[in-house]
């Protein structure tokens, strides 16, 4: 328990050592992300923009505004969605490079800002492989848990005497799920650790991720649920200070907006620590 | 002062009894419901003895129908609803006319115990035998049994009675549209017996038998009388059902025997199941009675909120509840295809273990089903042909209801700032419909194929609620009182609710206004026209002065402080209403004015020293079959922090898309 809670730190701290590639994950996702946000501005202020609705959103959700712009402007919408589409394949791709970079830069002693480069270069091909791999295996492992639940969900109900138990089924699927999700991500993780760190071919060190998560199962479980538990503080706090507070005034859109902002950049320093706390116990299991 | 005791006593423990009814051990308590006045025409009357068969899942008994001749007509033949062999296989009109499918339920496989039907025998009349036989007068399918034709031995003149007596045997379906049996030996015995269909004149003074097939989009319509139903049923079994329970005997052999009666309505339903648990409350003179399985007790408090809430809306803007009993059946999950309807003095919802506070379906539905006690269920319309006279108006109490005692504008859903009002979603019914022209609210419920819902409740309501706006809330409500006092306990058509409306406006307001809502009636009701208003754009600019030679003199004057302000008002749709706009200058002054809307757009100019800055149609927002609020109103320099938010808000939510879509990559 305690090295890995050893393991947690010390990713936080070389994640504040290389604060840099927090700061390069988080500029990548904001330029993208900020083309479509302009988008929405654009569609919104070209169709309602004079409309004395637009002052009925200010409090907050308005159904009946919402309702009535993507009704008749709905169709001016449609571009941004396969916008949106295209951008976030395109960040995929690129969040291939990307870690392939961060994980050189965490994995190497001393390494420095041209190591982040380098590997990103170096690993994207592989990496790439790995990202295709994982992501099926992903969507096979989401498709067989949630289809037969969510399609059956019908005759589930009806054949059952009582409810109580449905939702404890859902439940516990809900749970298995998010346990198979988060071996997954492990060993997509390691297989690329051992790719970089041991040298070791693209289907070695695929194989043998599965073994090696085996003896450090319960460190990464932890570390991941750490990483969870931290995500689902963030997105509450965002929720609770957006209900509290309401967001009426241009001072407090701009403070919301650095506030949004603070949190994605603490939200990615999260994922370049959780990445660390890995790097950590993987390379603490090979020397045992 | 001993001699008191007994006395006290037997008070204490009357009080006890009274105070306490969840504990009483009969439910035999409903107030007088054997009223002698009878607040209707009770011509169809009924008195059933039956048996439940709980594992067979069918009712075996007598029926014994007794019917008043209201007509001028002399009667050879009757008609009656067999609606249960809606339910008997894949080839009755009801079910092809689903396409196999009812609510993404597949019909074709069903297993033999599965399916339901009816079947009366030994039908006489003063003991002679009738012959029968199945018609279709509306599809002429030969497979379809849910309309049988007796003739009569003996012919009915007018103002006779007519006395059928006939052995029954109705078998449940599996759950297919509300009646059915599901597990652990839940019953709904909804359209279980041979019922009455209603002899009356048609829309050209013809006098004829309404009895239509059982089809999509058709629910009831029937005449009114008293219901005595004596139900022997299993001792395991709880039950519930339209009307009071004047009577329960118990016999040694494990049966229990349920004597229910109901007066003055136009159909009885009733339900049985081992788990439900008994709720009583009291709303003035009308006692409540939930049924609800084990694991709903936290919803108990939400269901009867719901129902009292209705009964005080509706009691002091409609009219008053006139029944002594309101029973509403919960179904469990695996029953829920049970729910969501209707019936006389009985009403099921739907509603699951743990239903979320913030979703207040679960109350819009109660609301809506028990509004149906007065469209429908007194203001006993044909359902089958002007659906819009109950739907429409129950909608629209639907929302009134919701959005008074719940939070409005938040009515229906309040979570983690996501609000959405019953009215809103209402409107958006109508409004998101791709082709809101598919159909006129009157024209008959059966042959509007597609978005019904949209049509037939929500643009209703949407009618209704313009109506209102226009009317004002106290004539509105005059109106519909009048409305319900004139038609209760009658078959009401289109007509009656056009005349009452224009009779209640002629009252109140000048001819001209009369003549308004009287076109608006029609556009509304009888045409597919679509309302929406549009202000383009507002354009200001600096008067010229007068320049040039004039009576030979060079003329150039300066008049800096005079503008033209104009702005063009557009009606897009061929929903022709005459709308008030508001105009108003820079120096807060606001001018009103009204457009007949006759022309397809109209161009407003003024001259002074003010500047115009905006314009809103309909600012009190009366029109609401309009289709299109946001193009109500134009300002020059409008607050635009919302769409500021928006924008700001895709930013926040597209960069946690692309960290959760990348944590593979």
């Amino acid at each position: 328990m305690n090295d890995t809670l050893t393991h947690i730190t010390s990713g936080f701290q070389s994640a504040w050592r290389h604060v840099k590639l927090t700061f390069i994950l988080y500029i990548v996702q904001l330029s993208m992300a900020i083309v479509i946000g302009f988008e929405v501005y654009q569609v919104m202020e070209a169709s309602i923009g004079h409309s004395a609705s637009v002052e009925d959103i200010i409090e907050g959700y308005n159904h009946t505004v919402l309702r009535d712009f993507i009704n008749v402007h709905g169709a001016s919408l449609s571009p941004l969605v396969g916008q949106m589409r295209w951008i976030i394949l395109v960040y995929a791709i690129y969040s291939v490079f990307l870690h392939g970079g961060i994980l050189n830069v965490l994995i190497k002693d001393g390494a420095d800002w041209s190591d982040f480069w380098k590997g990103g270069a170096k690993y994207f091909r592989p990496f790439l492989f790995y990202a295709l791999i994982f992501s099926t295996v992903f969507m096979l492992w989401t498709a067989i848990i949630w289809i037969p639940i969510l399609g059956g969900l019908f005759p589930l109900i009806e054949s059952m005497d009582r409810e109580r138990p449905i939702f404890w089924i859902i439940f516990v699927v809900f749970i298995i799920w998010v346990l198979g999700t988060i071996l997954v991500f492990a060993l997509s993780l390691t297989s690329r650790y051992l790719y970089i760190s041991e040298n070791r071919s693209f289907w070695h060190a695929l194989y043998l991720s599965r073994k090696r998560i085996m003896v450090s199962w319960k460190p990464h479980m932890a570390a991941i649920m750490t990483f969870i538990l931290c995500i689902a503080v963030i997105y509450g706090a965002n929720l609770l200070f957006e209900l509290q507070i309401g967001i009426r005034s241009e001072f407090l859109i701009l403070a919301f907006l650095f506030w949004q902002q603070l949190m994605v950049i603490v939200k990615v320093f999260l994922r370049v620590a959780l990445l660390s706390s890995c790097v950590g116990i993987l390379s603490s299991h090979v020397t045992k | 002062m001993y001699s008191y005791i007994p006395i006290i006593v037997t008070l204490f423990a009357m009080f006890w009894a009274i105070s306490s009814p969840q504990k009483a051990k009969l439910d035999l308590y409903c107030g007088d419901p054997t009223g002698t006045q009878a607040l209707s025409p009770r011509n169809a009357n009924y008195r059933f003895e039956i048996t439940l068969d709980h594992e067979r899942h069918l009712v075996r008994g007598t029926e014994l129908v007794s019917w008043v001749n209201l007509s001028p007509d002399t009667i050879q033949k009757v008609r009656m609803y067999m609606y249960m062999n809606a339910f008997k296989n894949n080839q009755s009109s009801f079910i092809k006319g689903a396409g196999g499918q009812v609510f993404g339920q597949a019909l074709d496989n069903r297993p033999a115990e599965e399916w339901g039907w009816i079947e009366a025998s030994n039908i006489t009349q003063n003991g002679v035998p009738l012959n029968s036989r199945y018609v279709q007068p509306d599809d002429g399918n030969p497979q379809d049994e849910t309309v049988l034709e007796i003739n009569l031995e003996h012919e009915i003149l007018p103002g006779d009675s007519l006395a059928l007596q006939m052995d029954i045997e109705s078998k449940l379906p599996k759950t297919i549209a509300r009646s059915g049996y599901s597990r652990n030996d839940f019953h709904l015995f909804v359209h279980w017996y041979p019922k009455m269909g209603v002899y009356e004149q048609d829309l050209n003074g013809k006098w004829g038998w309404n009895c239509h097939q059982f089809l999509r989009q058709m629910e009831f319509y029937g005449d009114f009388g008293t219901y005595d139903v004596s139900i022997s049923a299993s001792d395991h079994l709880v039950l519930g059902a339209s009307g009071c329970l004047l009577k329960q005997t118990s016999a040694e052999n494990g049966m229990t025997t349920y004597h229910y009666r109901a007066e003055d309505v136009i159909d009885f339903a009733w339900t049985a199941y081992p788990d439900f648990i008994k709720y009583r409350d009291q709303w003035n003179h009308v006692e409540i009675e939930l049924l609800s399985p084990p694991h709903h007790k936290s919803l108990v408090p939400r269901f009867l909120n719901a129902v009292k809430n209705s009964l005080e809306y509706l009691d002091q803007h409609v009219g008053s509840y006139p029944y002594a009993k309101i029973t509403i059946m919960d179904p469990p999950a695996h029953a829920m295809r049970n729910g969501f309807m209707e019936y006389p003095t009985f009403i099921t919802g739907g509603s699951f273990y743990a239903f979320p506070k913030g979703i207040k379906t679960l109350e819009s539905l109660i609301v809506h089903e028990f509004t149906h006690q007065y469209f429908m269920g007194m203001l006993a319309n044909n359902e089958k042909e002007e659906a819009w006279l109950d739907e429409g108006f129950v909608t629209f109490y639907e929302d009134e209801i919701m959005e008074h005692y719940y939070e409005p504008g938040a009515s229906l859903i309040d979570i983690m700032g996501y609000r959405v009002g019953n009215y809103d979603l209402t409107r958006n019914e109508y409004t998101s419909m791709e082709n809101k022209r598919v159909s006129p609210i009157t024209k008959p419920s059966y042959q509007i194929r597609e978005r019904f819902k949209g049509i037939v409740y929500a643009k209703t309501a949407l009618m209704l609620r313009t109506l209102q706006a226009h009317l004002g809330d106290a004539v509105f409500d005059e109106m519909i009182k009048t409305y319900f006092d004139k038609y209760k306990f009658s078959h009401p058509r289109k007509n009656d609710f056009v005349h009452t409306v224009l009779e209640i406006t002629a009252n109140h307001f000048d001819a001209q206004f009369t003549q308004t809502i009287s076109a608006f009636l029609e556009q509304a009701l009888d045409g597919t026209q679509v309302c929406d208003y549009q202000v383009t754009q507002i354009n200001v600019s600096p008067k010229p002065g007068l320049t040039g030679w004039m009576d030979g003199r060079y003329i150039k004057e300066s008049r800096d402080s005079q503008f033209i302000s104009s702005a063009r008002i557009h009606r897009l749709g061929d929903f022709v209403m005459p709308v008030e706009i508001a105009f108003t200058f820079d120096d807060g002054l606001v001018v009103n004015e009204y457009w007949n809307a006759r022309d397809n757009s109209k161009l407003y100019e003024y001259t002074g020293p003010r500047r115009l800055v905006s314009v809103h149609i309909d600012p009190e927002r009366k029109m609401l079959l309009d289709i299109d609020f946001n193009n109500n109103s134009f300002i020059i320099n409008p607050k635009k922090h919302g769409i500021t938010k928006y924008g700001v808000r895709a930013i926040f939510w597209l960069q946690n898309v692309l960290q959760a879509t990348s944590f593979l990559m």
